[in-house]
């Protein structure tokens, strides 16, 4: 525990008299610990005194409305993530259900928290809790994972919503599927599969096939993901960590090898990644560095954090935002943090892996690239780490 | 400023019922603070504040004007689970953070007034915490709530939150004497 955190829980009056007495007589010859005392004294009424936003006019209005507001950028947000996970997730206004976040999938498989309509496959799924909805098109994969989803148009999208079947999985909670007359409602522990209704006929710039027997294939498909569906009710009451529910199913696009880019700063370059982990390394109380892989561009950080709670990843991130504000750049910085946990016979193995880039660096290829090596990277460590168990001889 | 006072029971039944004027003053009493929450506490802070919004007025007919709980409690209850929820599906799927507002340490003005200069350096320092650290400072702190009832929000023991405060506060109080030291 740091010096901070005990001035921090004398505050609260959870030390001991003699461990009070004891931080009180250093406070007498360290200034430092008695500036800090007087810091955080003051805090909580500093706190307790900040005022509160005024709201912008405009998104008052869109409350009362019912209507939303920056929907768009939101979903073009989203987009890097979800071709990675080899998944079109866009996330768009739906004028039918205003008051609830509106999300299209085409095809994949999606796990949804919380109050949310998602358009599957062209069917209309209102989540209310916890579900896995999987699409799968008729006629096979509908695109490229690589294809610049942002210069896609709306009528293409609609174009590729051609048949499919789509299943809906309640873990918590409840769905409706098709809300309106042909309605069904499922409950938690419930599953459905539809064939999609056909598909609007439009603009689009994919051809038509003629469709095989949507039943059939429906039928075909509830018998695999009735399997399915029972590995992952055994696989979700083994885990212990929400972080390790979707790893499995979220099978990241390979991509390609990337380049590094000609005008990189020399910050970003291996030895400049390398010499800022270093430095944060010498911060760091509870997490140590298990690689930095710069095979490819971006290199990647991998480490293994010791930290207990579910806040175990927090002071590696906290660490990462430090390097990057210190590194000698003045540009954006584009990073993402990924969290995996795996847990062994009796424990726990935590590792926290981030890559930091100029913004401008990282393309959805990129980003799609990274995800796949650094999955990999993980699933190497787990691997090596796991000692079999000698009571049952694996 | 004097604390505005609270709406009436009836303006809350009205609200829950979808009259516009009730919402409207429902959203102009309250909106402040939720979206003060938002802001520290959403990478997106318009969409938080749009959702929580949502979620108010589907669940107000179950607020008890005449029960015990208060209504700005209430209302940062949901404020509180929505931004959890959002909070794990982020760690689930791998954030990118930004980093623009990183840049914090600008020294500030001279001419600011005291007050007000605390609450910048504040609010900035408050940036630099992780999620669950900040969320309990700033729900303990500025939103009054209490421990136990965020512990039971998160679904973590009150130990466990105790001790995401205390890493936030000294966090916090690194950050704001590190910035006095020349």
């Amino acid at each position: 525990m740091t010096d901070y955190e005990l001035l921090s829980r004398m505050l609260s009056g959870e030390l001991s008299r003699a461990e009070e007495r004891d931080l009180k007589t250093r406070m007498k010859k360290e200034p430092q610990l008695a500036a800090a005392w007087e810091a955080l004294h003051g805090l909580p009424d500093i706190l307790a005194a900040m005022p509160e936003d005024e709201v912008p006019p405009e998104l008052n209005a869109a409350v009362l409305a019912h209507r939303r507001v920056r929907q768009l950028s939101r979903a073009l947000r989203l987009v890097p993530w979800a071709l990675a996970a080899g998944v079109l997730l866009l996330v768009l206004g739906w004028p039918d259900a205003p008051s609830e976040p509106t999300a299209v999938l085409v095809e994949g498989r999606q796990i949804v928290d919380g109050e949310v309509m998602v358009l599957a496959g062209g069917v209309p799924v209102s989540i209310d809790g916890r579900a896995e909805i999987s699409v799968e098109p008729l006629d096979g994969p509908l695109r490229d994972g690589s294809q610049e989803v942002n210069d896609m148009k709306l009528e293409s999208i609609a174009a590729a919503l051609v048949g499919a079947v789509v299943t809906v999985v309640v873990y918590e909670g409840s769905a409706l599927i098709n809300p309106g007359a042909d309605a069904v409602a499922l409950a938690a522990g419930e599953t459905h599969t539809v064939g999609s209704p056909a598909p609007p006929s439009g603009p689009g710039d994919r051809p038509v096939t003629t469709r095989t027997s949507a039943e059939a294939l429906a039928s075909a498909s509830r018998d695999e993901l009735t399997d399915r569906v029972s590995e992952l009710e055994a696989e979700l009451a083994s885990l212990t960590f929400e972080q390790q529910i979707n790893r499995g199913r979220l099978s990241a696009h390979e991509g390609s090898p990337q380049e590094w880019p000609d005008d990189l700063p020399a910050a970003f370059e291996p030895e400049g990644i390398k010499e800022a982990v270093a430095a944060s390394m010498a911060r760091m109380e509870d997490a140590e560095l298990v690689s930095i892989d710069c095979d490819e561009f971006p290199c990647f950080v991998t480490m293994e954090s010791f930290a207990e709670g579910d806040d175990w990843s927090g002071s590696v991130e906290l660490q990462r935002n430090i390097m990057t504000s210190e590194m000698d750049y003045e540009g954006e910085v584009s990073t993402s943090t990924w969290a995996h946990a795996h847990q062994t016979n009796d424990d726990i193995q935590k590792y926290v892996t981030f890559y930091v880039a100029p913004e401008d660096s990282i393309t959805e290829e990129v980003s799609s690239r990274t995800k796949y090596r650094i999955e990999s990277a993980i699933e190497d460590l787990v691997a090596e780490n796991s000692v079999p168990d000698e009571a049952d001889g694996e | 400023m004097a604390p505005l006072p609270d709406l009436s029971a009836d303006t809350l039944r009205r609200a829950a019922r979808g009259d516009a004027r009730a919402r409207r003053a429902l959203v102009d009493r309250h909106g402040p603070m939720l979206y003060s929450i938002c802001r520290r506490l959403s990478p997106e802070p318009e969409d938080c504040y749009q959702e929580i919004w949502e979620k108010v007025f589907r669940g107000l007919h179950r607020f008890d004007p005449s029960g015990p709980a208060r209504l700005s409690s209430w209302l940062a209850t949901i404020a509180h689970r929505h931004l959890i929820d959002r909070h794990r599906r982020r760690q689930v799927r791998g954030e990118a953070i930004p980093l623009g507002e990183l840049s914090a340490d600008t020294p500030q003005a001279d001419t600011l007034m005291a007050a007000r200069e605390n609450h910048q350096r504040l609010e900035a320092a408050l940036r630099r915490l992780p999620e669950g650290q900040r969320r309990v400072v700033v729900l303990h702190h500025i939103n009054g709530m209490p421990l136990n009832k965020i512990a039971e929000q998160e679904g973590v023991a009150v130990g466990t939150i105790k001790s995401r405060l205390h890493r936030g506060r000294a966090r916090l109080t690194q950050l704001l004497v590190r910035e006095k030291t020349p």
